[in-house]
């Protein structure tokens, strides 16, 4: 605002705290409106746009022979100094301009000049309402940035209501527009021309079209903004664990099933129906992850149900779908497609080459496979499994015909690179040929589970995890040698010299031979944290001293079958020891 | 005597005492009433409760109060220590209905 103005005693709006700000440091506006549009520089700047104006509607604000562009750079201006402020609203303003503006090249002019010529008047705003004294309350928001006018629904026909971008009162007719940067607010015609809309265009609702789809999206999402406070009611928590081992019926299950969930576990399925779970595919369309425990009487049908409503399915676990042929595993497989990460089946004897070969054709984006206990799996199984590189989860234990050294070679030197957990028990046929190719072709592996591989020996694990120490490989963090008859003191020495340091989980159930003095080096694992050592029978309540002693972190130590241990046996707080012979007598 | 260093003494059917801070056990709404000084019980006058379970049952939902006082403070979400970790499935029914009577 001018000091000339105020000098000359005319009445004055209040100013931004930018122009004051500006004022007070004597920047002014070069040129300035007396009513707006009524200076020379606006007027060339609207002789300029007039040949190239856009819109054939008709021109509203005539007066001064001013044409509408020109008093649309005025209006604009009002929003200028404050905006500057806060920044990023006017600048949004400008760029959703333009790209409404790529339509047409001539707008693309008008548009350049406008901003223009908002930049040399943008300290004019003030001067605007001084229109008339008597508006001041409309002066106060014109000064404030555009965003000040409270949002609200559209009034009816005929009423009037602030313009979210210049404050001023209009009236609503059946033409007015929502201000494109901010919902809720309308515009009066002077500002639709200023922001590049024809006030007089169909009223096709472009931002409402715009809307539809994210609502869509969104309706379903259920977002809860209660914060709770303190801990669950022990109530609570008991139903939980009792509702956890609990059989499901078709009516029970329904009340874990909702729109918005996207996870589903259930342990004890065996009386779900195949309808059952067809409602549950269709009750709970959101699901990305599934895991059902005994689900016993999953169909194909099913299944095949499963694929045409899951349609954000990615994780697939379940345990004992004996029923579940050939066509439901292929229609699955062939809905999800490229969508599915993890495919976790344990006990299917329908499975079989030519399921797998879909499984690796369609989807190719697998991270983890599990294929456990599945009747028809053998070594042209695995041949195909070669190309799903991206596998960092394998599981191929208790084959239905155990693999082969050759077969599991072969697969792990192809997709070993990305493995970080392997599982090959209960395949009887395997020997210590597959261990160096597993030190050689799986740098990133954590976790490894070799149980019940009784051709083993014990050298060959010794020199399985001095291999690994001599490539520097990191540490494992589960190792499962269960059942290695043969394994003994030599083949714990290396596997504690490699991995003592991370292992958390290590069961080393029926190493008969391995000796006590090997035993007690356990006690250096720092994280350990489950320890089973059942039916080693060197075992005595010093190791377990040891142990108790050493791993800081321990919390279960499984002893079955351990048979020297005595009633003395030492206590901790906090770890459980389990299968102390003395103790269930 | 203030209130923080207040002990009350709870007793199991099967004969089990346990030594409770006063405001541990008034976490449960049962024992706040019992033990509300204003009511003039039994209980109260001998900050002493009998309650009818077992000593097991009883250690449980002690352990659980000491943990929902602990917490009473935090956000839901930022409450790391999961207590259905600590309760044996075995005692879960009991326990459900001590909760209930208890008010826990």
């Amino acid at each position: 605002m001018s000091r000339n103005r105020r000098a000359a005693g005319a009445v004055r709006g209040p100013a931004s705290a930018l122009t004051s700000f500006l004022a007070g440091l004597g920047v002014e506006p070069s040129t300035r409106l007396t009513t707006w549009g009524n200076t020379s520089d606006l007027n060339a700047d609207g002789a300029g746009d007039q040949p190239s104006l856009a819109h054939d509607g008709p021109v509203i604000d005539a007066q001064d022979g001013l044409d509408p562009a020109g008093a649309v750079t005025a209006h604009n201006v009002i929003a200028g100094p404050t905006d500057a402020g806060d920044g990023t609203a006017q600048l949004e303003d400008e760029t959703r301009k333009r790209k409404r503006d790529d339509d047409t090249d001539e707008e693309a002019v008008n548009k350049r000049n406008r901003a223009a010529s908002i930049n040399s008047d943008d300290l004019d705003a003030d001067n605007i309402p001084e229109a008339g004294p008597s508006k001041t309350v409309s002066n106060t928001k014109s000064a404030t940035p555009a965003a000040n006018v409270a949002p609200g629904p559209l009034k009816a026909v005929g009423e009037f209501m602030e313009c979210g971008q210049c404050a001023k009162r209009f009236t609503v007719t059946a033409y007015t527009k929502e201000h494109p940067s901010q919902p809720s607010t309308f515009l009066c015609v002077n500002c639709c021309y200023a922001l590049g809309i024809d006030p007089f265009a169909k009223v096709k609702k472009p931002p409402m079209r715009k809307k539809m789809p994210v609502q869509k999206e969104d309706r379903a999402k259920v977002v809860h903004y209660e914060q709770k406070k303190g801990v669950l009611a022990l109530g609570d928590l008991c139903i939980q664990i009792i509702s956890k081992s609990r059989r499901l019926t078709p009516e029970t299950a329904q009340l874990f099933y909702s729109a918005d969930r996207d996870s589903l576990s259930m342990y004890d399925c065996t009386r779900l129906t195949p309808d059952a779970f067809i409602a549950m595919s269709k009750l709970c369309p959101k699901l990305t992850t599934l895991h059902l425990h005994l689900c016993g009487q999953l169909s194909a049908d099913a299944m095949t149900a499963w694929g045409k409503s899951l349609k954000q399915l990615k994780r697939v676990e379940l345990f004992a779908p004996f029923l579940v042929r050939k066509e439901g595993w292929v229609n699955l497989l062939k809905a999800i497609g490229k969508r599915l990460e993890s495919f976790l089946i344990t006990q299917s004897p329908r499975i079989d080459l030519e399921t797998i070969k879909i499984l690796v054709k369609s989807c190719p984006n697998l991270v983890e496979l599990r294929l456990a206990e599945v009747g028809q799996l053998n070594d042209d199984c695995l041949a195909v499994l070669q190309s799903l590189k991206k596998l960092r989860y394998l599981d191929l234990s208790a084959a239905g015909t155990p693999l082969t050294d050759e077969a599991v070679i072969a697969l792990v030197s192809a997709i070993g690179d990305g493995l970080e957990e392997l599982v090959l028990a209960d395949n009887s046929e395997l020997t210590d040929a597959i261990l160096p190719v597993i030190a050689e072709h799986c740098p990133r592996l954590r976790r490894l589970s070799l149980r019940n591989l009784v051709e083993l020996s014990s050298d060959g694990v010794a020199e399985f995890f001095s291999m690994l120490k001599a490539k520097n490989r990191s540490g494992y963090e589960h190792i499962d040698l269960e059942k290695g008859h043969d394994l003994q003191d030599a083949a714990l020495d290396a596997l504690l010299a490699h991995s003592g340091n991370t292992v958390e989980k290590l069961n080393l159930l029926g190493w008969r031979e391995v000796s006590n003095e090997s035993l007690s080096k356990i006690a250096h694992c720092k994280h350990l944290k489950e320890l089973d050592i059942g039916w080693c029978r060197q075992v005595t309540d010093f190791t377990v001293k040891d142990v108790l002693e050493g791993c800081n972190e321990i919390q279960t130590v499984r002893v079955w079958g351990c048979n020297q241990l005595t009633d003395n046996i030492p206590r901790k707080k906090g770890v459980q020891v389990i299968g102390v012979e003395s103790h269930s007598i | 005597m203030s209130q923080e260093e207040d002990f009350v003494l709870l007793e199991s059917s099967d004969g089990y005492t346990f030594v409770v801070s006063r405001k541990v056990a008034e976490a449960s709404g049962t024992l706040k009433s019992m033990l509300d000084e204003e009511a003039n019980f039994e209980e109260a006058k001998n900050k002493t409760c009998r309650i009818q379970q077992r000593g097991v049952i009883l250690l449980k939902v002690i352990e659980y109060l000491a943990y929902k006082v602990q917490y009473a403070e935090f956000n839901a979400e930022d409450i790391k220590e999961d207590f259905s970790d600590r309760i044996d499935p075995y005692i879960a029914l009991e326990l459900l209905t001590a909760a209930d009577f208890l008010e826990a």
